[in-house]
Formats: structure tokens, sequence, C-alpha cells
């Protein structure tokens, strides 16, 4: 090190420091109003997602409400017929899995889906 | 007397202001802001050569490390942790300016020579003058390495620049600091 160096080092070292001519307060007050503003922002996103979720809800509500009876008859019919193959003359037990099989994927469908999004939202 | 729960304020050691701070204690904060202020201020004002400029810098690095103080891991690491911030803050701001590091605009080396001690001998720099008229990179290197200790591998860390970079800096800096000197 030079002395060049050393009387560099010793400038930084002795070098005044500015005096808190209100900074100190000014950041408090900006710290204050950052918080204020995130909280905001907070109180904004948890209303905005309730709102999402009440319109997501209403929206499956009117599908679910469009698309049940037509999926209940269906899956009834299915159910009647597949009772009559089991029950009917020579039934077996491929030919009533075959004839509820639309029941049996639509009902596995769902449940695979649940578990999907039950995953995702543990994850 | 400033008195917050079990902190007083005014007595509290820097970890235990620290803590209250991560814990969002916005008065233990202030206490720190109030304690800190005066290295954060300088520290930029070396880096900026412009005190309204370096005031601004260091309120925005204070804000963000009352939003980020949660990340830092012991209270004893506070200085460097800050110190980290400020420079992104002023290296961002730069960025904004279109302020380049990189580039050196003299490729030919300078010689470190050793000064000559009458030059040395008692001599005081006016620091913050002859620092404002350094470039913005040399002025950041220089500061980073004589006036906060920091060897070049770290300026390196901080600053992303090259190491080659960081050297060139610091050594060119010095270098126009001390021909201020001998001319002064």
């Amino acid at each position: 090190m030079t002395d060049f160096d050393s009387l560099l080092k010793r400038s930084f070292a002795e070098a005044h420091e500015p005096a808190d001519d209100g900074f100190s307060v000014s950041v408090t007050d900006a710290v204050t109003r950052t918080e204020r503003l995130a909280r905001l922002r907070n109180a904004l996103q948890t209303g905005a997602w309730a709102i999402a979720g009440v319109a997501v809800l209403f929206g499956v509500y009117g599908m679910i409400m469009n698309i049940a009876p037509g999926v209940l008859t269906s899956l009834g019919f299915g159910m009647l017929r597949a009772h009559q193959v089991i029950t009917g003359p020579g039934a077996n037990a491929m030919q009533a899995v075959s004839a509820a099989m639309t029941q049996i994927l639509l009902v596995t469908g769902a449940l695979a889906g649940g578990l999907v999004a039950y995953r995702a939202t543990q994850e | 007397m400033a008195t917050r729960g079990l902190i007083n304020l005014a007595q509290a050691g820097e970890a235990a202001l620290i803590v209250a701070a991560q814990a969002r204690d916005q008065a233990a904060f202030g206490e720190l802001v109030k304690r800190r202020q005066g290295w954060a201020r300088a520290l930029l004002r070396r880096m900026c050569s412009n005190a309204a400029e370096a005031d601004d810098l260091a309120q925005e690095a204070f804000i963000k490390a009352w939003e980020r103080l949660r990340d830092l891991e012991t209270p004893a690491a506070f200085p460097g942790w800050f110190r980290r911030i400020a420079v992104t803050t002023f290296l961002m701001a730069k960025r904004r300016q279109k302020a380049v590091f990189e580039e050196i605009d003299d490729a030919s080396p300078i010689a470190s020579e050793g000064s000559t001690p009458e030059a040395a001998a008692g001599a005081k720099i006016d620091l913050e003058r002859a620092l404002a008229r350094l470039s913005d990179a040399e002025r950041l290197c220089v500061t980073l390495n004589h006036g906060e200790g920091l060897s070049h591998a770290e300026i390196v860390d901080m600053t992303g620049l090259p190491l080659g970079t960081v050297k060139s800096h610091v050594l060119r800096g010095t270098e126009k600091l001390r021909r201020m000197l001998e001319a002064a």
C-alpha cells in the first residue's frame, strides 16, 4: 500500500457524515406511507379474490343447473340399461361394464380432476 | 425518551432494533434509520457526487431495506446487507440514466506509481470535491475499495462488473485522485 493509499483511506475514514436534517423523519414517513399502501393493496387483492370466487361459483352453479338434468337422466338411463344387462338372460360382467362405460368414465374423470385440483392447491 | 413495548429505543442496541424492525416495528426501524443515516448518506454522496440525488437514493435504499428486512439472517450482517442494497439502488438509478459502467474510455494502462512522501505527508484531500471529478464507475469502485474496505472480488460480487473492469476503475480513479492532490 502506497502513502497515497493510506492517505486516501484516512480521508475516507475522517470524512464527515451529514447531520440528520430531517432525513430520518422523511424516511419514517415514507415507510408509513408504504405500509399504508401495502395494507390497501392487500385489502383490494382480498376483495378481488372474493369477487372472482363468487363469479366462478355463480358460473359453475349456472352450468351445473343447465347440464345436471341431462347428465342425471343419462346416468339413470345408463344405470337402468346396465341393470337390465346384468339381470337379463345370458348376462355377463363384460356386457354390464360396457353398457355403463360412459358413466364409469364420467365418474373416473371427475374424481381424477378433483384429485389433481386438490394436489395443486396443496402444492 | 422514546419507549415502545419492552424496547427503550434510545438505549437499545442496533441488534435489538433490527430484530424489532423485522417484527414490523416502525418506531424501531425509525431509530435504526436515525443511527445509520449519516453513514448511508455519506456512502451514497460519495458514489453520486450529487447530494440531493444521493439523499433520494438513500431514502429509496432504506425503504427497500424495510421491505426486505425479514430476509436479513443475522443483525450483525446489517451493514454489509444494507451496503449491497445501497449499491444496487445506485446502479439501478444510473442504469435508468443510461450511464455506462463497463466501458473504459482510455485503454492505455496507468502504472500504479507510489506517491511522493512530500505530497502525502500531512495532506488531506477534499474528498467529496475530488471524487466529484471522477467518472461514475471510478467513483463507485474507489469508494467501495478505499472507503468501505471491500476487495476487488467483493466489489465484483456486489456490482456485477467484470474483475478487470473493477481493477481498472480502482487504479484509474486512485491515480486521478493522486494527481489532483499533487496539483493542489
